[in-house]
């Protein structure tokens, strides 16, 4: 696919690609947007390349979740080295981030959310919000059908049960 | 999965996670987050980024064409690096082990090997290019000898 082609149809794509990248990063919007910016970069410089296997979706939905994951690794590394005035990592600030971000909104799913693991908080997010089949998210969650099934299962029951219990379904 | 009132738990529960979702976005300034900015933005990383690497390409190339070279030269020609040759100190002491040659114009240019003119004259034209001098040779008169002159090491002849 020429450049043009691929610009035109990531432009279609960018505002899922947008919530896509921020759900990553646990809806912290400078780093989603960093995130996504980065997987431009990549597009451009060559780095992921789209060889028509799957749905362009599919793939740069991929190409996010793994620089959304380079990215979180690197600052780890970074405020583990620096050591900086951080009791809890990178990986505490997404929960941290939805709770501010949606507190006003919807506190009973934001909790509900926050009990999930991260990698069916992703799966939830790919199949409910970007309604993606499970086939599609577990590509781009780079797991096996059978384990997204367990964990995209997993989740919905963990779900429906904390939003039962608050008489929220 | 249904709830109390059989409605699929599924359906109220995507809706209810997509209106999250999307109230999630609502936050977001519409300008950072517009698609040919960020575009932008990536471009011009990569083209700063190239460039730089590009300039590293070059170092690296100017870098290693001289190493080549300088390996060229050293096995081509590797007395190219050998210090060159100075006139060597004209009052240091002449000891050799074996026969010297001394070219005559560091004869000329020395102190202690004076040509006394009054005694010898101004003809230089008698003198040889070069001296011959031995380990056993004192050097306290200057040297003369004759163009034609033939050691004879006492082999015969």
């Amino acid at each position: 696919m020429l450049k043009p082609e691929l610009k035109a149809e990531l432009e279609s794509l960018h505002s899922q690609s947008l919530a896509w990248a921020l759900g990553c990063v646990g809806w912290q919007q400078e780093e989603g947007l960093e995130v996504l910016q980065s997987a431009y970069l990549k597009v451009i410089d060559g780095s992921a390349q789209f060889e028509g296997r799957s749905t362009l979706k599919t793939w740069f939905f991929s190409v996010i979740r793994l620089t959304a994951m380079e990215r979180k690794r690197s600052s780890w590394l970074r405020e583990n080295i620096l050591r900086k005035n951080y009791d809890s990592g990178f990986f505490d600030r997404p929960q941290t981030a939805l709770d501010d971000s949606t507190r006003s909104l919807r506190p009973q799913i934001a909790k509900a959310i926050k009990q999930l693991s991260e990698q069916q908080q992703r799966l939830v997010e790919l199949v409910f919000f970007h309604e993606l089949s499970l086939e599609e998210a577990a590509e781009i969650m780079k797991i096996q059908l059978g384990t997204a099934r367990t964990h995209y299962q997993r989740a919905k029951d963990a779900l429906a049960k904390t939003l039962s219990r608050e008489d929220f379904l | 999965m249904t709830d109390q009132k059989g409605k699929p738990i599924d359906l109220k529960l995507q809706k209810e996670l997509k209106t999250f979702y999307s109230d999630s976005l609502k936050g977001i300034d519409p300008k950072d987050s517009d698609f040919n900015q960020i575009w932008f933005k990536a471009q011009q990383i990569h083209l700063r980024s190239s460039q730089k690497r590009q300039n590293i390409k070059r170092w690296v190339r100017v870098f290693s064409l001289g190493s080549l070279a300088l390996i060229a030269v050293l096995i081509l020609r590797p007395s190219a690096l050998a210090p060159v040759n100075e006139t060597p100190d004209s009052t240091a002491p002449l000891s050799t082990s074996t026969a010297l040659h001394v070219p005559l114009e560091i004869i000329e240019s020395s102190q202690s090997l004076s040509y006394d003119e009054s005694f010898y004259g101004s003809d230089w034209s008698a003198l040889s290019n070069t001296v011959e001098m031995t380990d056993d040779y004192q050097l306290n008169e200057p040297i003369y000898l004759r163009p034609d002159y033939r050691p004879n090491f006492g082999l015969g002849g």
